[in-house]
Formats: structure tokens, C-alpha cells, sequence
């Protein structure tokens, strides 16, 4: 408020005299009996201005005090009459032998008694709110209400004849403990009402709600031992998937009650005393309980009971821990276990087959379906379990780790996983994509790249994976030119472009061959040939070193040439498509006829006139050719391999029944004696036998006589002749020791660069930091064991990059 | 007027009579009490209710009629500007009767 200031001269009236000359103890005895008469509900018959005038004039004249202690003492009359009249039966009949009833008697008269109070309370506190204003603020003392509050715990819970309070949490224990068992119907109200009471009153000593040191800790306690007990029975009675229903059905009903009659503060406790005694306490038991258990859940992927698993183990880290242990184990037991089924059934088929025999053709087959199956089944088990992180674990980091790692060891465990998991995409880009829709291609690819990134030796899956692509590639066995392209762009996003750099190299050629070739028949050099003629170009070092390219080095380019060729044993017409490796420098000899050294020389000097400095040597094992052959009966097209072409073509030349050895064949066209004798068993011992063979063994000896089979009769046209082991298969024992050494070639350089680099970074270092700094850089490549590195260290020491201290033989330093 | 219950009569020591809508009469703490409709016991409501409550009608032995008058518009002021921030007029009185409305103001805590 102002004042507007009209009359500056203006007197100010005196204020009037307040509360003549009235006895105060007069005064008070109106509010005592007022009090009184709200107890018993007439307020209507009350003034409140009276009664607040009354208060007011009180306070105003120094009264303060005397009204203050005199409400105190007369609101704790009050409470002691009660407390005798309707309480003390109660405790009375509930003290011995509590049941239901009587406790429900006693929490309903206290009930009722608080709420009669806390009522006439808020009434008081609003009559008196002068005193509260001015004198109690003044003071310093609790307000009316709070005064109240403090007089009925003193007179009714915490009157010291009584024990009320113990006898209260006793009778709300009972209560709950009756509700429990489900032995008889309890009235909740009753209880909401005893502990709200509780929860507003304070504790005088703790200074805390007489809830939270009465009701709160008894109630925990009394619900762990309960638990625990329940614990007990179940775990020997139940399966891992009931009794986890059963603790979350518990734990449901434990907070719906906290919820409905209990203080939020105490849901976390409560939570917590009910999981701690059925879960923590049997974390391992109830995994293991037998044919129950986890490994069951696991098994039959019940992902609801794992999923309930999952969120009553989760508020336990030290559970979680040891159910993230159990399931590890449980898949490296998988992992075993599909192992020792592909190598039982390995077993069988060697049986079948005259036992092993390395260069035995059906038992590499089978042995190959086997390798596929494993990555199948080791793939499909992972299925499973991400179906399950992400269905049951709530897609748990942790978890996720958990079983990452289960299948980076199990993957691991086989030591030909990285030569595995390339022939297991090999034979999916070759035949296994065809039924699949692309949805499921992209998702095969997606688990073939996490197959990969849980490898350990990267690069040993690069090198086969460079090997199996480089044959699909050349025999163009590719079904799907956007799926190759589509893994190389994943491996890259997996490795860097370091990875792929070969593997892209080996598309790009392909690709530029393709356009010489395009450019030879635009250019009509190709219609002098008399063939198609379609050369691979390749560039060395994208490409696996083949068994049978030349020595030597220096930049070079090796030519591969696919063509068609006129031959035949009677006559000989066009083909097409061939293709074949040229080692120039193996020197072999090519017959004279059908022009095929023409063809050759054509497409160098074509190419070179575009290329100008560039070598090429040309690779013939990798080649194949389409063959027009008349036979007796029928003319056959017989698409066969370089070798066996050249081959075929010493029968074409002139007379008839041409008989040679193994050996004039050998002089005759150079090819390196196992290879050809190879190709010469799938030409007269295979299933199209187009050579006949004398004698009729399947062994070829040098001194082995091959005819022209011009009586051979096929009902189809044309014809394929495999050729032995030019399918992608396991490795012989051999082969994967020249795969392991070029493997340890590779990576002593791998080792070395990286050596080189940390050094130069780092200019001196102590040999552990250099060992520990070296297998961290190369681990995304492959392990490097501490013996490689070292050897690598010693001879780049030999060579003058690095030298040890001379004051300190474990460090090295760094030679610019 | 005293039987509608949105209207309360204000009756001053001296006998003036002011009928003032309830919700400017409750901008007084006091009087806001004094008229609480809303008190209950188990009993039920009206037992609860003070003489007050019941009648809307309070009344002031100690209050003159020229100090409630002034009260009265003091109450409406607050209730009209009270949610406002700015642009808030003075409220004006007399000088001579700034003590006497003062403790009616302390009496009736507004």
C-alpha cells in the first residue's frame, strides 16, 4: 500500500487501544474449550473470528507463551483420555497371541485416532495461524500443527507405558506376512492409513520419519528371511524357467504392495531384499538346475524365460557376470561340439572312400561339404544367439561382448577358419546364391563379414580369399558380379582400403581386360585370328602367385588368353571362349596348328602398341577353351582347360590314329609333368573319356600309350571336362604347407614395415614397448607372435635400419 | 445477497455492511479461513464448518466501517492486479487512517 499524500498538514488518527483489560487466563479458557468442542466436531457452533480475535489479542499482549504451552497441554489431555478409552482394549487383546483380526483392530483404532487428530489439527493450526505468525515464528518454535504432530507420537506411539509403537509395526509385520501366505484377506486401508501415519511422524532422536526407523528396516529384514525360506523350498522343486516366474511374480507383488501402502523410498530396498534371497543368493544353482537349467533356455530358445533371467540378474553385477560366464561356456561347448560333428561325419566319408588319401577326389569333395557345413553351422548358432542378445539381453553391451568373444574363440579354434570361411563364400558366390532372394544374400554376406572381423589372422583369410576369387574370376564362376563387388566394399569397411587395394586390383582387371578385348574385335585384329580370342590381362602383384608362373620379376604384365580354337582329331570348327595363362618363360609349345601362336603374337603386338613398355608372359594354367570335336557318331563342343587343349590338339594333326606316350606328349608340348599327367587322367580315365589309354589303369605312367577316342558317344552336346582339383577345395596337407609358408613370408615383410614405422616414429624404444607396439598395429590383420618380431627386429638390424644402445642392450634405436 | 454463495457479507464493528464477491473477500488469509467450505471430519462437512463458513457472513467488533470500506477496496485492488507484473496503479488512502489500516491489514493478513 501508499499513501496518497492530500492533505500534507493531515493528522494521523491514533490506532485504537486493542484488548481492554481481560484476565488472559480467561481468554484462554475460551480456545481451551474451543478445542475441545472441535475435537468433537462443533465447529459449527464456533466463531472463528472470536477464536482468532481471541488468539490475536493473546499474542498481541504478551500471552504468547502461556497460550502456546496451554494448547500443548490441553491437545495432550485430550490424547491420554483417548488412548485409554478407545486404544488400550486393543492392545490389550493384541498383545499374546496376535491374529489378523485383532492386529487389524488395533491399526484401526490408532488409524482412526490419527485421523481424528490430524483433523482437528488442521482446524487448530488454522484458528491459531496469528500465533503462528507472529509469536511461534518469533520464538523460534515448532508451528501449531507440527507441535500437534509431535504431541500425539509422544502421548500415543512413544507413550513409555504403552510400547504402542512396537506393538503398531508388529501388527502392520503380521499383517503383511498374512498377505504373503494369502492366509486371509487383509484391509489395506487400515495399513495405508498406520503407515502414512508413520511416515509423517518423525522420530525424535533420528530426526528422520518414524517409518523409515520402524517400519522400513523390519519390513527388509523380515522380507529377506522370508524370501530366503522360499528360496530354499522352490530351487529344489522348480525348473530354472518356473522359478524365475515365480521370483518375478514375487517381486511384481512385493512393489504392487509398496505401491499401494508403502512409502516410494521404500521400492529399491524392497526390490533388493526380494532379488538378493531368490536370485543373488542361487545365481549359479538355478542356471544349473538339471534338465532345467540354462543350458535348457539356451537350447530350447525360450527367449522369455531368458529375458525374465536377464532383468532379475541385472540389478546384480556380480550374476550377470557369472551368467555371462555360463553362456560363454556354453557356446565355446557348441563350438566343439559342431567341430567334432563335421569331423564325425568327415570320418564316415573317409570310410567310405579307401581311407585317407590325401589326393583322394571324393574325400577332398567331402571334405570341402564339410568345411562349408561347419561355417553354416558355426553362422546359423550365431544367428541364434544375436536373435537371443537382442530378444532376451535387451541387446546388453556387455552381453553382446560376451558372446562376440565365445565366437571369436570357438571360430578361432579351427585353425583353418580363414581358409574355411573364403571357401564357404566361394561356393555360395558360385552356386549357393542362386535360390536366394536379396535380402538373403545381404544378409549371408553381412554374417560372412562378421565372420571375418572375429578372425584373428586376417591376412591368412586374404591370401585364400585372393586365391578362390582370382579362379572364380578367371573361369568366371562368378554368379553375381554385385555381390563380389558388394563383400569387397564390406571387407573394406571392416579393414581399409589397404585390405582390398589386391582384391579391387584383381576386379579392375578383369574389367580392363574385358575392354582390350572389346577394342581387338572393334579394331578387326581379332577377325584375322579365325577364333574368339579373350585374354585376362592381369597385373602380378594384385594377383595369387599360380603354381606354375614364371621366375622372373621386373614389371610385367601377364597376359592370359582366352580363345577359341578349331580343333579336333578328324576336323575342327569354331568354338569360343578360351582361356589360358602363358608362362612364356616355362616355355611351353604351343602346336603349330589352328593358329593359336598366331592369335597369340596378334594380341601382343596389339596390346603393346597401346602399352608400350609393358611385358607380357603368358599363363596357360589357368586358361580354358571351347573345342568343336567330330566324332565318329557326332560332332561334341568340349569346353576343357588350356593344357588339355594343347593336348587334344597333337591328335588333330593329320593322319589318323595317332598313338603317343606320356613322354612324346611331355616332349611335345612342355607342360610340367604333373600337371600333365593330371590333365591326361581327366581326358581318358575321368567320366568323358575322350583319350583312350593303354593300359586301362587310372595311374599314368611315362610310358603310357594315348589314342584319339573317335568312337566316344555322350547324349549331350556339349560337354565340360573337369579338371581335377581345378575345383576350390580344402587344402591337402601340401598345399596348406605352401599356403602357411607364403602366409609366413608375407607376414615377416608385414612385421618388418611395421617395425620400421613405429621406429621411425618413435626413434628408440625398449624391445617389450617395440614387441607390444608391433602386435597392437598388426592385430587387425593377425596375431604376430613375439618370435616373428623378433627375428624381424634382428634382421633389420642386420640391414642397418635399427641398432641396440651401446649403453643399454634392451633398447633399440632408430638408424635414418 | 448473504444466501448466495458467491457473495459474503462483511459486517463492520460499528453495524456497515459490505457485500463483496467471495473471491475478493478470500484475498484475506484470514478471512479465506475463516469461510473454508472445505473442511471435513468423518462426520461429515457441515460439522466441520465454522458459524462463518455457514452464513457467509464475518464479522469485525473491532474494525470501524470507514477502515473496512477501505479494506474492501484494497481486497478488490489486490485481487485485480495481483497476476499482473507491470503497469500496476498506487493504491491510495488517507493519510490519517494509514495506522488503523495497517493493523486491520496485519489482523487480516492480506
Amino acid at each position: 500500500m501508499s499513501y496518497a499524500n492530500k492533505r500534507p498538514g493531515g493528522r494521523i488518527m491514533p490506532a485504537r487501544r486493542l484488548t481492554p483489560n481481560v484476565d488472559p487466563e480467561k481468554q484462554f479458557e475460551k480456545i481451551s474449550q474451543a478445542i475441545e468442542e472441535i475435537y468433537k466436531h462443533n465447529a459449527s457452533q464456533l466463531s472463528f473470528e472470536e477464536l482468532y480475535r481471541t488468539a490475536y489479542g493473546l499474542v498481541l499482549s504478551k500471552n504468547g507463551p502461556m497460550l502456546y504451552s496451554g494448547v500443548k497441554q490441553v491437545l495432550e489431555t485430550h490424547l491420554k483420555d483417548r488412548m485409554y478409552q478407545d486404544i488400550y482394549p486393543h492392545i490389550e487383546a493384541a498383545g499374546s497371541r496376535p491374529t489378523s483380526a485383532s492386529c487389524e483392530a488395533l491399526l484401526a483404532s490408532v488409524r482412526l485416532l490419527w485421523s481424528e487428530h490430524v483433523t482437528a489439527m488442521l482446524v487448530i493450526k488454522d484458528v491459531l495461524m496469528y500465533v503462528d505468525k507472529v509469536y511461534v515464528k518469533a520464538a523460534q518454535l515448532p508451528t501449531i500443527y507440527e507441535m500437534g504432530m509431535c504431541v500425539f507420537r509422544d502421548q500415543v506411539l512413544l507413550a513409555s507405558n504403552q510400547l504402542l509403537n512396537g506393538k503398531v509395526v508388529d501388527a502392520i509385520m503380521f499383517q503383511i506376512l498374512q498377505e504373503r501366505k494369502s492366509a486371509s484377506e487383509v484391509n489395506r486401508d487400515t495399513l495405508r492409513g498406520a503407515v502414512n501415519m508413520m511416515i509423517e511422524l518423525q522420530d525424535p532422536r533420528q530426526l528422520r520419519p518414524m517409518y523409515d526407523v520402524y517400519v522400513e528396516e523390519r519390513l527388509l529384514a523380515e522380507t529377506g528371511v522370508h524370501y530366503a525360506g522360499v528360496a530354499r523350498m522352490r530351487i529344489s522343486e522348480m525348473g530354472a524357467p518356473e522359478y524365475l516366474r515365480a521370483a518375478q511374480a514375487d517381486l511384481d507383488t512385493e512393489l504392487e504392495r509398496a505401491r499401494d501402502y508403502m512409502s516410494p523410498s521404500t521400492t529399491p530396498g524392497l526390490t533388493n531384499a526380494v532379488l538378493e534371497n531368490l536370485i543373488q543368493e542361487f545365481t549359479l544353482p538355478i542356471l544349473r538346475i538339471p534338465n532345467a537349467g540354462l543350458i535348457e533356455m539356451l537350447h530350447q530358445r525360450d527367449t522369455e524365460s531368458l529375458y525374465t533371467l536377464y532383468r532379475l540378474y541385472k540389478p546384480f553385477p556380480s550374476s550377470i557376470q557369472v551368467l555371462r560366464t555360463c553362456i560363454y561356456d556354453h557356446i565355446i561347448g557348441l563350438g566343439k561340439k559342431i567341430m567334432l560333428g563335421v569331423e564325425s561325419s568327415s570320418g564316415n566319408a573317409a570310410d567310405d572312400g579307401s581311407q585317407k588319401q590325401a589326393s583322394d577326389v571324393p574325400g577332398i569333395a567331402a571334405r570341402t561339404a564339410m568345411a562349408l557345413r561347419w561355417v553354416q553351422e558355426v553362422l546359423s548358432c550365431y544367428d541364434v544367439y544375436d536373435m537371443m542378445l537382442k530378444q532376451s539381453f535387451a541387446d546388453d553391451q556387455d552381453m553382446r561382448n560376451t558372446i562376440k568373444d565365445a565366437f571369436i574363440e570357438i571360430i578361432n579354434a579351427n585353425a583353418r577358419a580363414p581358409e574355411l570361411l573364403s571357401l564357404f563364400i566361394d561356393d555360395n558366390l558360385k552356386n549357393g546364391l542362386r535360390r536366394k532372394s536379396e535380402q538373403e544374400i545381404d544378409h549371408l554376406l553381412e554374417r560372412c563379414v562378421l565372420m571375418f572381423r572375429f578372425l584373428k589372422n586376417k591376412d591368412t583369410f586374404e591370401h585364400y580369399y585372393k586365391l578362390h576369387l582370382a579362379k572364380r574370376l578367371l573361369f568366371g564362376r562368378s554368379l553375381s558380379d554385385d555381390s563380389e563387388q558388394s563383400l569387397v566394399s564390406k571387407l573394406k569397411v571392416e579393414c581399409g582400403s589397404q585390405f582390398t587395394l589386391k582384391l579391387e586390383g584383381m576386379f579392375k582387371d578383369m574389367q580392363l581386360s574385358s575392354d582390350v578385348n572389346r577394342e581387338m574385335r572393334e579394331s578387326g585384329v581379332a577377325a584375322d585370328i579365325g577364333f574368339d580370342l579373350n585374354v585376362s590381362v592381369l597385373t602380378p602383384t594384385f594377383w595369387p602367385t599360380m603354381a606354375s608362373s614364371g621366375a622372373s620379376s621386373g614389371p610385367r604384365v601377364i597376359a592370359q588368353e582366352t580363345g577359341t580354337d578349331n580343333s579336333g582329331a578328324n576336323s575342327s570348327s569354331n568354338g569360343s571362349g578360351n582361356n589360358g595363362m602363358k608362362a612364356a618363360s616355362s616355355g611351353i609349345l604351343i602346336p603349330s596348328t589352328a593358329g593359336i601362336s598366331t592369335a597369340i603374337e596378334k594380341f601382343t603386338s596389339h596390346y603393346l602398341r597401346f602399352h608400350s613398355g609393358r611385358r607380357l608372359t603368358w599363363q596357360y594354367a589357368m586358361g580354358n577353351a571351347d573345342l568343336k570335336v567330330h566324332f565318329r557318331s557326332r560332332t561334341h563342343e568340349l569346353n576343357v582347360s588350356t593344357y588339355q587343349m594343347i593336348v587334344l590338339m597333337l591328335f588333330v594333326d593329320g593322319e589318323q590314329d595317332v598313338s603317343l606316350t606320356t613322354e612324346q606328349i611331355h616332349a611335345q608340348t612342355r607342360i610340367p609333368s604333373e600337371s600333365l599327367s593330371r590333365h591326361l587322367q581327366s581326358l581318358a580315365c575321368g567320366k568323358y573319356r575322350v583319350l583312350i589309354k593303354t593300359p586301362m589303369s587310372r595311374e599314368i605312367s611315362p610310358s603310357d600309350v594315348f589314342q584319339f577316342n573317335s568312337g566316344f558317344k555322350s547324349p549331350q552336346y556339349r560337354i565340360r571336362i573337369p579338371v581335377i582339383s581345378a575345383r576350390n577345395n580344402v587344402e591337402t596337407e601340401q598345399e596348406k604347407e605352401a599356403s602357411q609358408a607364403a602366409i609366413g613370408q608375407e607376414r615377416q615383410y608385414v612385421i618388418e614395415a611395421a617395425v620400421v614405422r613405429i621406429m621411425k616414429t618413435r626413434r628408440q624404444m625398449t624391445h617389450e614397448q617395440l614387441v607390444n607396439e608391433t602386435v597392437d598395429q598388426l592385430s587387425a590383420r593377425f596375431m604376430a607372435s613375439p618370435k616373428m618380431i623378433k627375428s624381424g627386429i634382428e634382421k633389420l638390424i642386420d640391414r642397418e635400419y635399427l641398432q641396440r644402445s651401446p649403453d643399454d642392450p634392451r633398447l633399440y634405436l632408430y638408424l635414418a | 445477497m448473504a444466501t448466495d454463495s458467491t457473495a459474503v457479507r462483511l459486517v463492520s464493528g460499528d453495524g456497515f455492511s459490505f457485500i463483496v464477491d467471495r473471491s475478493v473477500a478470500e484475498q484475506s488469509a484470514t478471512i479465506r479461513n475463516m469461510l473454508d467450505m472445505t473442511r471435513s471430519t468423518s462426520l461429515g462437512s457441515g460439522a466441520a464448518m465454522f458459524t462463518e463458513a455457514l452464513t457467509s457472513e464475518v464479522t469485525f467488533p473491532e474494525i470501524k466501517g470507514k477502515i473496512l470500506e477501505k479494506v474492501c477496496q484494497y481486497l478488490l485492488y489486490k485481487k485485480r492486479f495481483a497476476n499482473e507484473g507491470e503497469n500496476i496503479p498506487e493504491f491510495g488512502f488517507d493519510l490519517e487512517i494509514s495506522l488503523e489500516l495497517l493493523m486491520a491489514a496485519d489482523y487480516l493478513d492480506c
